[in-house]
């Protein structure tokens, strides 16, 4: 055996072990050929139990929908500059910027705006060929909108597929650190678009009032990678604009459960957020200028 | 050497079809039960073993109709869960004294809350521990 058949054995036995210790199942088909089981069930390798901690925050199409709920008006010119992609160099701004993309597909769809839908779905595709993850989207996501894009359905659920494929696809492959980032820059940049929105509509000061919630969730998810330090810059900002969201406070009332006239259970009481324009104020500022900072 | 190449690449390629377990489960299995909502949070999804437990803080707006999917590989048994508002009072278990069990829950809220969504598997007698994947999603869709 030369060096190159060597090196090749060794490399098979190391994916053959990988196999064996990461898939439980498996079929052998009549012809002979072993398939994979792929049905979300094996033999575990654990027995400790564990209490899991998840952390959630809203998808950049929640956000959006927030704002077009409000009475808001599509403005084009908040949008991000798909130009000159090249300049986000590093992984970690790559991220960020792959996040604040996927945030203004989002926006756009919401609004009808298919053209501009298109140019963030591609400058989604190029930013995650920048970043190594291909793999993260759909290969027929494309065409897909292409077919569906007179129908406002089919295109937001296009968009939420396309999210929920990355964000499941950076989990399997252990890259929970880029979505964090991701999520963070898809974060910054629905409130960003929500607090240019708010000056002119009233009923959103609420919704960025209440990203207070959501805020925390990030600070969390973030601070969950303590042990990445290509984390610590965007923990420490997003940690600076959570201590804006301290001044608002929140009062909650007692939870009781109604149904309705059409018989759907309604979940009455919960949190009324308090806070001052100022407040508000300074929460947009500070958004707009890390979002500035990402984006240049 | 052909054959040796052959076998490299699928050793490399299985253990990417097999990590990719839940994503696989959850897209087959549990989107299908958001039907008809706009996926609302991020993908929350994990490998469970029976005693296993988590939580899960979530926050729904007001003006909105929502529907909440806790969806669990048969493997794990009966999978229970509750939403609790935070002082920990029940709003709703997906089994009842009767024995039924609902995998997703049909709301609206009045008001924005923040909610605790509690997931429990039971534990298992058995000598051979399985593990299987819960996600847990939320979706929404206009009042």
């Amino acid at each position: 055996m030369n060096i190159t058949q060597k090196g090749l054995f060794s490399l098979l036995l190391v994916g053959f072990v990988g196999f064996m210790s990461s898939c439980g199942d498996s079929e052998v088909k009549s012809d002979g050929s072993e398939v994979v089981v792929d049905d979300g069930a094996k033999e575990s390798s654990r027995s400790e139990n564990v209490k899991l901690i998840l952390h959630t925050v809203p998808t950049p199409m929640s956000t959006a929908s927030l704002i077009k709920d409000a009475g808001a008006d599509f403005d084009a010119e908040l949008l991000s500059s798909t130009e000159n992609i090249g300049r986000f160099h590093s992984a970690v701004s790559q991220s960020l910027a792959l996040g604040i993309f996927g945030a203004d597909l989002s926006y756009s769809s919401m609004f009808d705006k298919e053209a501009e839908a298109i140019v963030y779905l591609s400058a989604t595709q190029k930013m995650c060929a920048n970043l190594g993850i291909e793999g993260a989207l759909d290969n027929d996501v494309f065409a897909r909108m292409n077919t569906n894009k007179e129908n406002r359905d089919s295109v937001l659920a296009i968009v939420s597929d396309t999210y929920y494929s990355m964000d499941s696809y950076l989990k399997d492959i252990g890259r929970e650190d880029l979505l964090s980032l991701i999520i963070a820059g898809g974060w910054i940049e629905g409130l960003y678009l929500a607090g240019n929105h708010y000056k002119s509509n009233s009923g959103l000061a609420d919704r960025i009032a209440e990203q207070k919630f959501s805020a925390k969730s990030l600070l969390s998810l973030m601070e969950s990678y303590s042990d990445a330090p290509h984390l610590n810059d965007m923990r420490e900002k997003i940690g600076a604009i959570n201590k804006l969201f301290d001044k608002i406070t929140v009062e909650q009332a007692q939870t009781t459960t109604t149904k309705d006239a059409s018989g759907a259970v309604v979940i009455e009481g919960g949190s009324t957020v308090k806070y001052s324009p100022a407040d508000l104020d300074a929460i947009v500022a500070a958004v707009n200028e890390l979002r500035a900072e990402i984006v240049k | 050497m052909k054959s040796l190449k052959t076998l490299l690449i699928l050793a490399i390629l299985l253990p990417l079809a097999a990590s990719s377990q839940c994503r696989s489960f959850t897209k087959k299995r549990c989107m299908p039960q958001l039907d008809g909502y706009e996926q609302n949070d991020s993908y929350n999804s994990a490998v469970f073993i029976p005693g296993d437990e988590a939580e899960l803080l979530l926050t729904f707006y007001e003006g909105k109709d929502y529907r909440l999917v806790v969806c669990s590989h048969p493997i794990l048994g009966q999978v229970q869960w509750e939403l609790l508002d935070t002082s920990q009072k029940s709003i709703f278990k997906n089994t009842s004294d009767d024995g039924t069990k609902s995998d997703s829950f049909d709301f609206k809220v009045s008001n924005t809350q923040q909610l605790v969504l509690r997931v429990k598997v039971p534990k298992s007698e058995s000598t051979l521990i399985h593990e299987g994947c819960v996600s847990i999603m939320s979706g929404t869709k206009d009042m």
